[in-house]
């Protein structure tokens, strides 16, 4: 397989519940984000359906809040909302090796989130991992069925774009886990069963395999 | 597939370019903040990425008379015309017009072929921001006291212009790819709609855009305008707020530009950096990027302006990096800011043809 890694100064992902107002940023990307960041790549809608199998880690250094000027639909005057972002971001993709062509030589702009959060494609290199029992798990989403412990929420995993707007394919419950930052943190994200693990990274990797349908 | 792509730093000795206002969180409610973002124990002062937006197309209608896309109303909603053939703002900064009337929805919307990243303060709070203590007074009645942040530092930014983007509008039923709707589709009930797209496709045809079933293509003439005058309007770029106090020249006092096959920019990275107080400029990462994606370089040439008087150290760091990139057949050109910017929008008419 190939990793990816992307970076970013900033980057924000769309946290469910919140329809107005305050606009948190979820910590870590929703598969919907990997969907179109692979989609960009590629050039044309990517289905995960159509993918064997993908990973992702997300790092962040930190972040902020931003105000953004909004015209509400059905309201003449002008709002000014507060949107959190992330800033120094860091992103790990696991893929199979055909998606190395696409990585080089991206037909649109990588973001990671909005227009503004310009990526950029660091390096991509192939790898090995090894495979491992009682590994940390973090800077990623695992289904909640996996019995680690964080917060729930309700995520896209894909967008269907042949409507206009876009809507979500399909939704599931997902423990999203932010990247430890401390020994504790690590033990509590531990996983007991198998998994990938990157050593270069420290940190094990989920992998979705033929994801559609199957989450 | 071509991307002009660019990084810039902004030199703010004494400015307050775009603020948050006052901290509700805090106990004084009289400091005027601006924004930060954190990182470890840390924060950087920036600026909103739509705040540069808003300076860049500012610029382009007052340097190079841009009829800007006006805003208007329909129904409680505002958007713009959302007519990029004849507002060239509409094609490079792209636009969403939610349209919905009954239970037909023509909702046209247009990715921006422009994106760029917040400028963000290179030096941390700690060592920028100034908390100045003010007073509002005429010597009549009691002075108002009042707090206004301000930092001294340098901003860096990025920004990507996807060339193959500009003056081409596609009309395809796909989020984000329904630039344009097609006049048969438009049903007679929405007859104000209809007749407002039969303007714009005669206009189209009348300056001989290439229309098929899928796609508008604007005349070469017209694309090489737009996109070579929104690399130009850098040059010329002015706006943030507390001019009247601070007098910022948000004009690039340094930038590196090149063009690519694939939509990177190789310059997110920390090519520039803070160390100990002094801003750095590191030739190694420079040229270790450019050699990563070499592939895509097309042309393979490096832009890179400087202002005379802005880090009089790092000549010879760019001198490195041309010595470096030469022997890997890359050219690399160093001029002041105004000639870098003027030669590689040279390079993206030449794409045009």
């Amino acid at each position: 397989m190939i990793r990816v890694k992307i970076k970013s100064w900033t980057a924000s992902f769309r946290y469910p519940t919140f329809q107005s107002g305050y606009q948190p940023t979820l910590p870590v990307p929703p598969l919907s984000t990997i969907q179109g960041i692979l989609s960009a790549a590629r050039g044309e809608v990517v289905s995960f359906t159509e993918i064997p199998f993908v990973g992702y880690v997300f790092k962040s250094g930190g972040r902020g809040v931003d105000l953004e000027r909004i015209y509400a639909l059905g309201k003449t005057e002008t709002d000014v909302i507060k949107r959190e972002v992330l800033f120094d971001n860091t992103l790990y993709l696991y893929l199979p090796d055909e998606w190395e062509n696409y990585f080089r030589r991206p037909r649109y702009q990588l973001l990671l989130g909005r227009s503004s959060d310009m990526a950029t494609v660091e390096s991509v290199e192939k790898v090995k991992l090894e495979e491992k029992t009682n590994v940390p798990v973090g800077g990623t989403i695992v289904p909640a069925t996996s019995g680690l412990p964080g917060l729930v929420h309700a995520l896209p995993v894909e967008f269907d774009y042949s409507t206009i707007p876009r809507r979500a394919r399909m939704a599931r419950p997902f423990t999203v886990l932010p990247f430890p930052r401390n020994n504790a943190q690590r033990k509590r994200q531990t996983y007991g069963g198998k998994l990938l693990y990157d050593s270069e990274i420290n940190i094990g990797v989920w992998i979705y395999e033929g994801l559609h349908g199957k989450v | 597939m071509k991307f002009a792509v660019g990084m810039v730093l902004i030199d703010a000795p004494h400015s307050a370019l775009n603020m948050l206002g006052i901290d509700e969180s805090l106990p004084e409610r009289t400091v005027t903040r601006v924004k930060r973002l954190r990182k470890g124990g840390l924060s950087y002062p920036y600026v909103s990425p739509q705040a540069w937006r808003y300076w860049w197309r500012k610029t382009l209608s007052e340097h190079f008379g841009w009829t800007l896309s006006p805003l208007f109303r329909e129904e409680k909603q505002v958007f713009t015309a959302a007519n990029p053939i004849v507002f060239p703002d509409d094609d490079v900064f792209g636009y969403m017009r939610a349209f919905k009337k009954g239970n037909v929805n023509i909702t046209v919307t247009r990715m921006s072929p422009l994106k760029n990243t917040p400028l963000i303060s290179l030096f941390p709070d700690r060592s920028s921001i100034t908390a100045d203590e003010g007073y509002a007074s005429r010597h009549e009645g009691d002075p108002v006291p009042y707090t206004q942040e301000f930092y001294s530092t340098v901003l860096k930014g990025a920004f990507s212009l996807d060339l193959d983007a500009v003056g081409r509008f596609t009309m395809v039923d796909k989020a984000g790819f329904k630039n344009l709707l097609n006049v048969g589709e438009i049903p007679k009930s929405l007859s104000e709609v209809k007749s407002e797209y039969e303007a714009l496709i005669s206009k189209a045809k009348e300056i001989k855009a290439e229309i098929s079933e899928k796609e508008l293509i604007m005349p070469k003439e017209i694309r090489k305008k737009r996109a070579s005058e929104t690399i130009k309007a850098l040059r010329y770029i002015f706006g943030g707020a507390k001019q009247t106090q601070y007098l910022t020249d948000i004009t690039p006092k340094f930038i590196i530009m090149a063009m690519f096959d694939g939509g990177i920019n190789p310059f997110i990275s920390d090519i520039v950096y803070e160390e100990r107080g002094e801003i750095k400029f590191d030739s190694e990462a420079l040229i270790s990027r450019i050699l990563e994606f070499n592939d895509i370089l097309n042309p393979k040439k490096l832009f890179i302006g400087k202002d005379k008087g802005f880090m009089r150290g790092w000549e010879d760091e760019l001198k490195k990096v041309r010595d470096s990139l030469d022997k890997n057949g890359i050219k690399v050109v160093i001029a002041s800011v105004g000639d870098a910017i003027e030669k590689f929008a040279k390079e993206i008419e030449a794409y045009y043809g």
